[in-house]
């Protein structure tokens, strides 16, 4: 009876399903509650553009199901199961959102179509990327040894997961162009050299959880430029598509733009940081 | 007191019968439903904004302001009204503002701002006049908006 139990583990019974699905459950809501109840996410719903909307929920999906190799709410290994469970995390997260935005009262049965989608939809990113993430947070951890070391393409694309789900939680806040108004050119700097400082040691200096040298051997040069620089101009790239896409970049100048981009990439860079330590 | 044997024995045989039934596909069949239906309902969503932002959008908000109901309170006649906006274009800080006209003269003038009116919705708020608008003849209109 004992050999029964490895194999149980790659053969999903519809018991582990529902219990993956609890779990995306969980994921979706504590990961998403913050931008749940954001005002200007509520109001990005209905002005945000239509297409930059159907893009960024069209980008979410080859996102999942890239994540879903190196994390997700169940063990996968094909193509095939990870493109159904992107589907599922999607579901997953919308339900999640209609269901709090009709207990909130955001949402409400008399409210127009467009406006009802929009404020979900809105919601789906970061919801799905917080389904997808349960598993490796609140799942078993035996599981973990299962997952694929990324190569350096896998790195800088947890990076990017991690840059977009943390960016996509607080771009949606005034916050972020209010705090870019504030800071003097050289704040700005300072900003970009603390940022990039804790890039780096979050994830190759400082002993967390899980954490790891990349490349047992290499130099601090070499890791520094090929990963905290290439994973900055990365984080940075995120963050202005996602305030391209929530109309913050429209009528700005290049200077306003790239400071908004600077702001929203202090916490881009700690979600890219940590995305490696918390898969 | 020992543990209870069968129980365990029971969990077993249950695990090593779902093993035989759904170890060759990685995927359960309840799975593939919900995933099904979760791209059906993707792949609508996709359809209805890519047509809403192909569709012309209207440049110019038009918000029609109707009067729905005067309630005499002890801090004044309270005008309940509705804003809609009749356009696919949706404003933020609306001023909505309130006459009451004798004539050609204004006797008593209100407002108030609503933080957003979407396209093709409406949103609904109060103005606050200290003579009866009975009396008068009342009129309500939008003065400004910003775009958000």
């Amino acid at each position: 009876m004992a050999p029964s139990e490895i194999i149980v583990r790659h053969a999903p019974t519809p018991r582990e399903f529902w219990i993956g699905l609890g779990r995306a459950f969980a994921g979706a809501l504590i990961f998403a509650v913050p931008v749940l109840m954001t005002m200007e996410a509520w109001a990005l719903g209905f002005h945000l553009h239509p297409l930059r909307l159907a893009l960024f929920l069209a980008v979410t999906l080859p996102m999942l199901v890239l994540l879903h190799k190196y994390g997700g709410f169940r063990q996968t290994v094909a193509l095939r199961d990870r493109i159904a469970d992107a589907f599922v995390a999607i579901l997953v997260a919308a339900v999640a959102a209609t269901a709090v935005f009709f207990i909130f009262g955001i949402v409400t049965a008399e409210m127009p179509l467009r406006e009802v989608i929009g404020k979900i939809a809105v919601q789906v990113v970061p919801g799905s990327f917080g389904a997808s993430l349960a598993r490796a947070q609140l799942g078993p951890s035996s599981l973990e040894e299962d997952i694929p070391e990324p190569g350096y393409t896998g790195e800088l694309f947890l990076m990017v997961v991690g840059a977009l789900f943390l960016s996509a939680n607080i771009a949606p806040t005034e916050e972020v162009v209010l705090i870019a108004y504030k800071m003097q050119p050289w704040q700005e700097i300072a900003l970009v050299v603390v940022t990039l400082a804790l890039m780096h040691a979050f994830v190759y200096e400082f002993e967390f959880r899980g954490s790891h040298s990349p490349e047992p051997g290499a130099g601090f040069l070499s890791i520094f430029f090929r990963y905290a620089i290439v994973g900055y101009v990365l984080v940075m790239l995120v963050n202005l598509y996602i305030l391209w896409t929530f109309g913050r970049t429209d009528g700005a100048g290049f200077s306003e733009t790239l400071s908004a981009v600077v702001v929203l990439s202090f916490p881009g860079a700690l979600g890219a940081a940590v995305a490696r330590l918390i898969l | 007191m020992t543990k209870n044997p069968a129980k365990g024995d029971k969990q077993q045989k249950q695990q090593s019968d779902d093993k035989g039934k759904t170890r060759k596909s990685g995927t359960s069949l309840t799975e593939w439903v919900v995933a099904g239906i979760s791209s059906v309902a993707l792949l609508a969503v996709l359809s209805y904004l890519v047509i809403d932002g192909l569709s012309a959008r209207n440049g110019t908000a038009r918000i029609v302001v109707l009067p729905l109901a005067v309630a005499a309170t002890e801090g004044g006649y309270v005008v309940e009204f509705a804003a809609a906006n009749r356009a696919g274009k949706s404003v933020a800080a609306v001023e909505i503002k309130g006459e009451l006209r004798n004539g050609d003269e204004v006797v008593e003038e209100s407002s108030a701002t609503l933080d957003y009116v979407p396209q093709e919705s409406q949103r609904k708020g109060a103005l606050i006049f200290r003579r009866d608008p009975e009396a008068y003849d009342l009129r309500l209109f939008a003065s400004g908006y910003s775009e958000p």
